[in-house]
């Protein structure tokens, strides 16, 4: 204790300054005496020097005997592990980076006495523990301000430029995979840090790369690209030569503003309304529909089926068979599935629209039809649901029927854990889609259902008493009512962000499925919008990120168009400025605009 | 009881590993592979003191790497392509996150190391850790937390900001 207190005072004031040069030698040999009169003012100041002095060493030890540092009398303990180390067969790249840290501060031993070096040499034959131990020592015997002073040298050595330093040990792969872990305001972000993250996040093409993950991931995205053409510039087998980095950058930024409008259009209720009129002879009315990128397909009350060309809203193909309405229907890639008030279900070939299976087994109107992987489940006025294995088109065979609805059983929806129906007895109930075991039945609302989907854990039905209700499947609270419709909710759908409803008085709803889930959120504010064109029931209806297609009593199919269709530039290609050459067919020339929409 | 092997790190530090901690390491398992030394077989087998060089990893870091694949022996083996495709960074365990809390010195050997070993697990979490380090911050933020000298000219600086500013001007126009 007094041993050390003594070592202490008697430290003179050039001691201290000694100690100083130990740990700025480069700064003292540029003779610039400001430095050390800014000496530990703040952070900034040392760091620069210390980026100062990390040049320097990292240029010196690629030629660690150059002339330059030759000529000392004694070799320096750098330069003697620097010998070590090339000596051995495989230096690895941690160590070399380790020595070029490890030259920062220290390195010039040659300003300490002559009987210095030999201490110097002595600490480099210590073990690691040794050293440690020895650095401790020497650390107990200086005082606060010198540990102050030696804790900000010491903090930007323990740091390092991970992406940089990769890189340049030619692992490439890491600083990428590291970037591709950021979003696009933190990749913004990165590419302006320095030169090497910019070459990095340039070579390793990661605007493109957020841009395809986003795609794979977002239906959103992945309409934008198509409706916009930009997709046919991702996930290519060989990337475009003359798209450089420099296209998805600029690219990025304009795709979101797409996004933006189109949520803003959605919100506002901004749409561009498409109209179908079916002009049908005898009853007029279209029950049921479903739509995808090229076709509508509908069923109508009197009796056909049409399938219309959403190029240019002509109906492309009729199928007749059904001997009454045709009340719902789905299709797939192959087949055409339809109910109808005959009490039959039918199979129809997609394609060239002939008629494959009618199966007569419900005594009153089909109501409701899905199908998926196999599996058919049909229900019916007669109050009865009924399961089928679809081995092929033509091979249907009933597996189970299911009672207990007290009522016409309006609609059906299952997955490979759930059947879920709701029936005019005020009722849903759930069965378990492996055993076609009753599992629960959800009690509320104060009339028929009319319409219900079911996806994940969650079920939105419609009603006579003109509400919405959502409902937990697992365990069967309803977990909001929505108010709003003046009618009977004829029909509804979801996806993440929306519900959207139609009823018996024409409107449509829209209502944010988010803050409808959320208990805090005030019922008022559930109702983004009403839109209000059909002029009867409105029957059924579909939607996706960017549009709702309706259909109605009124004999009209809508089409409510959300999307920005403003004329968007693309951004210009590297290759723009020379003539360009064209790689293959679908090879867009450079200032790709959007396609019109046909519709 | 599973077999043991002996490694020795690059500054010759030799640890005796239970073969069902080191098969993490796609590395060191093609050379068992390689030795002839299969599942649940004993590594002495082939010569009783063979000894695994890594001359890749220090003693200090191969311990932390073995400390880990300990602690994450009887993970389930993940599909490979789940975590290339995957954005998420929120996904790091709490105990994965506390064997983290490292300098930056020690996170980036042990990022080489998990990578010359090949312990996709370990890199991942890795990674992930340093992108957390980086996201949400400024270019300005950025430097400071790695300790890197901006190396831009002002003339590049500028032309990135009017780059930028063209896509926020756009931003702003209206439909």
């Amino acid at each position: 204790m007094d041993q050390n207190d003594g070592l202490r005072n008697d430290r003179s004031s050039a001691d201290r300054s000694f100690a100083r040069e130990i740990s700025y030698p480069r700064i003292s040999k540029e003779g610039s005496s400001s430095n050390f009169s800014t000496f530990g003012s703040g952070d900034e100041n040392s760091n620069e020097a210390i980026l100062n002095s990390k040049e320097e060493a990292m240029d010196t030890s690629e030629e660690p005997f150059s002339p330059g540092l030759t000529g000392r009398e004694l070799p320096s303990a750098e330069r003697m592990v620097a010998m070590m180390h090339l000596s051995e067969t495989a230096p690895s790249p941690t160590k070399d980076i380790t020595r070029r840290l490890s030259q920062l501060g220290g390195g010039d031993t040659a300003r300490f006495p002559g009987d210095f070096a030999d201490i110097f040499l002595r600490f480099d034959h210590l073990g690691e523990e040794q050293q440690i131990q020895f650095a401790q020592e020497l650390l107990l015997r200086m005082n606060q301000f010198q540990h102050g002073e030696i804790n900000s040298y010491l903090k930007p050595l323990l740091k390092r430029d991970f992406i940089s330093l990769l890189s340049n040990l030619g692992l490439h792969v890491l600083a990428e995979k590291i970037l591709f872990k950021l979003d696009a305001s933190s990749l913004r972000a990165a590419e302006r840090v320095c030169h090497d993250w910019s070459r990095v996040v340039a070579e390793g093409q990661l605007w493109r790369k957020l841009i395809e993950n986003n795609v794979r991931t977002d239906p959103l995205w992945r309409g934008i690209g198509t409706r916009r053409g930009w997709i046919r510039n991702l996930f290519r087998k060989y990337p475009l030569p003359q798209l450089g980095d420099t296209y998805y950058r600029q690219l990025y930024p304009i795709i979101t503003r797409d996004i933006d409008t189109t949520e803003r259009n959605w919100k506002l209720g901004n749409f561009a309304l498409h109209k179908i009129n079916c002009r049908s002879e005898n009853s007029k009315g279209v029950y049921c529909l479903q739509y995808d990128d090229e076709k509508i397909i509908s069923g109508l009350r009197d009796n056909t089926i049409k399938v219309w060309d959403r190029n240019n809203l002509q109906c492309s193909q009729i199928l007749t068979g059904h001997t009454g309405s045709v009340l719902c229907l789905q299709y797939d890639e192959r087949i055409i599935v339809s109910g109808s008030s005959d009490s039959t279900v039918r199979v129809w070939d997609i394609a060239r629209g002939e008629m494959l299976n009618t199966l007569v087994h419900h005594c009153e109107a089909v109501l409701h039809v899905r199908f998926q992987n196999g599996m058919m489940v049909t229900c019916s006025k007669d109050r009865s649901i009924a399961v089928w294995d679809m081995l092929s088109p033509k091979d249907i065979a009933l597996r189970r029927v299911l009672v207990g609805h007290r009522a016409a059983v309006n609609v059906v929806d299952f997955d490979d854990k759930y059947i879920v129906s709701a029936s005019g007895d005020r009722t849903i109930k759930v069965w378990s889609t492996s055993s076609c075991e009753f599992v629960r039945t959800l009690q509320g609302h104060k009339r028929g259902i009319a319409c219900l989907q079911y996806k994940e854990r969650l079920i939105a039905s419609g009603s006579s008493d003109n509400t919405i209700r959502l409902w937990d499947i697992e365990c069967g609270a309803c977990l909001r009512v929505l108010e709003g419709h003046e009618e009977l909710v004829r029909c509804i759908r979801f996806d993440n962000k929306r519900i959207v409803s139609g009823a018996y008085d024409g409107k449509i709803k829209i209502w944010d499925l988010q803050a409808a889930l959320n208990p805090l959120s005030l019922a008022s504010s559930l109702c983004v919008k009403t839109l209000v064109e059909h002029t009867g029931r409105v029957f059924r209806l579909q939607f996706d990120e960017f549009q709702i297609v309706s259909s109605s009593h009124d004999d009209t199919i809508l089409i409510w168009d959300f999307f920005n269709n403003s004329v968007v530039t693309l951004p210009q290609s590297a290759a723009s400025g020379r003539s360009s050459t064209r790689i293959d067919g679908d090879n867009q020339p450079m200032a790709l605009l959007a396609e019109p929409l046909a519709r | 009881m599973a077999g043991k092997v002996r490694l020795s790190s690059n500054d010759n530090e030799v640890f005796d590993v239970d073969l069902d901690v080191i098969k993490l390491s796609g590395t060191v398992k093609n050379m068992l592979d390689d030795l002839g030394v299969g599942e649940g077989g004993d590594a002495s087998a082939g010569g009783d003191d063979e000894i695994i060089p890594l001359p890749m990893v220090t003693g200090a870091i191969l311990k932390k790497v073995l400390v880990w694949a300990e602690f994450h022996k009887n993970d389930p083996v993940t599909r490979d392509s789940d975590d290339d495709t995957s954005k998420r960074t929120d996904d790091i365990g709490q105990w994965d996150s506390e064997f983290l809390k490292v300098d930056q010195g020690t996170l980036f050997e042990l990022i080489l190391a998990a990578n010359y070993l090949d312990m996709k697990g370990l890199l991942d979490v890795c990674c992930k850790t340093v992108a957390n380090m980086i996201k949400g911050k400024s270019p300005e933020e950025i430097r400071r937390t790695f300790n890197i000298r901006n190396d831009f000219t002002p003339e590049e600086e500028e032309a990135v900001r009017k780059e930028n500013e063209w896509c926020e001007d756009r931003d702003q126009t209206p439909r």
